[in-house]
């Protein structure tokens, strides 16, 4: 049984959460990357712009989920921002898949039809 | 040097955000664009093209403003930032003018013949020790600003916030010693309870000598870190708007 359950009037905002702490610990760091990870992996069916992936990442980065850290990359001499998960964000992404788990076992029997 | 400007311009123009908060979204968003018009470029996509998707990839709604402005809107943060340019230069003229003056007289009591560091006894090594790494990094964060006109914001916030840490470190060593030395007095004013008032006495004399020092010290990180925390935050924001200039002229140029 999962701690929590994920609510319907917090469904969008949870599951963009989630998507971006997943594509976090797999590896990707900048936003760029997280956004490609997330299209790539969902074969384009979850696609993030760049405007609604900062307010996330921030978001994530205010509640210490996720840390922020400023890098030189060498080739281009720009700065750019990347992220990690904190030991804060690695618990809460367990709950969360946990809880999304729980949602999906009970939103299923829910829609099905002729049974 | 890319051609992002009139967005990134855009986007300054509806981010109401005080500084830093603002230069660092417009860094963070300028970095990105240039990754996305990269990786259109190598998938084969003409400059115009790239660019021109990197711009609709990006697509910062009013909705997402909003919610940026929320998130970096937090009272603490707003209280800080609102200080504004003016203030800010203030504030830091008063912080450096605080630190010189601490320094100067500051100076003799921490010089090793002063009575101050004799009473604090062996207590004032361990102080040091926590301290002394504070100040060196301090030191060459001072350096980087001020002697090598250092214009790289990675590099001056690396370590910046540790000056902040070391300075409350260097307070709590000073209380905790102090505490230790009442444990001990009390331990030998049990042992010999003639000496009481003389344990007692010598533990008042070194127990607030360590107090003071280390008081002394973690001020003096303290204001060295708001200093250099000022100076980085103004870095940083000359670095977005020379980001924005860059590109303005770019814009014009092309």
């Amino acid at each position: 049984m999962a701690d929590r359950i994920v609510e319907p009037q917090e469904l969008s905002r949870s599951c963009n959460e989630l998507l971006v702490m997943a594509a976090i610990a797999r590896g990707a760091g900048h936003g760029y990357q997280l956004a490609l990870d997330v299209e790539e992996r969902s074969d384009g069916a979850f696609r993030f712009n760049h405007g609604t992936l900062y307010p996330i990442l921030h978001r994530l980065e205010e509640r210490g989920l996720v840390a922020g850290a400023w890098s030189d990359d060498s080739s281009g001499g720009r700065r750019r921002k990347s992220y990690a998960l904190t030991r804060k964000g690695e618990k809460h992404l367990v709950t969360e898949r946990k809880a999304w788990g729980e949602f999906f076992n009970r939103f299923w029997p829910m829609v099905e039809v002729g049974r | 040097m890319n051609g992002f400007g009139p967005v990134l311009r855009s986007l300054s123009d509806r981010l109401d955000l005080p500084q830093p908060a603002r230069s660092r979204v417009l860094i963070e968003v300028a970095a990105d664009l240039a990754d996305l018009e990269a990786a259109f470029l190598e998938r084969g996509d003409s400059p115009e093209v790239a660019r021109a998707r990197a711009i609709e990839r990006l697509d910062l709604s009013d909705d997402a403003i909003r919610e940026l402005i929320r998130v970096h809107g937090s009272p603490l943060r707003r209280g800080l930032d609102r200080l504004g340019e003016r203030g800010r230069r203030r504030w830091e003229k008063i912080a450096i003018a605080a630190l010189l003056i601490f320094l100067l007289l500051g100076t003799r009591a921490l010089l090793p013949s002063h009575r101050l560091v004799v009473d604090a006894g062996r207590g004032i090594w361990v102080v040091l020790a926590v301290a002394i790494p504070g100040l060196l990094l301090a030191i060459s964060k001072a350096y980087l600003l001020w002697g090598r006109d250092e214009h790289d914001p990675p590099r001056l916030r690396r370590g910046l916030d540790t000056i902040l840490a070391l300075g409350g470190l260097t307070a709590a060593t000073g209380f905790t010693l102090w505490w230790l030395g009442l444990r001990e007095a009390a331990r030998d004013s049990a042992v010999s309870p003639e000496l009481a008032i003389a344990h007692l006495l010598d533990w008042l004399t070194r127990g607030s000598a360590t107090v003071v020092l280390s008081l002394q010290l973690a001020i003096l990180l303290g204001i060295s870190w708001l200093v250099l925390a000022g100076r980085t935050a103004r870095v940083e924001r000359g670095e977005a708007e020379l980001l924005l200039l860059e590109q303005a002229e770019t814009t014009k140029g092309g």
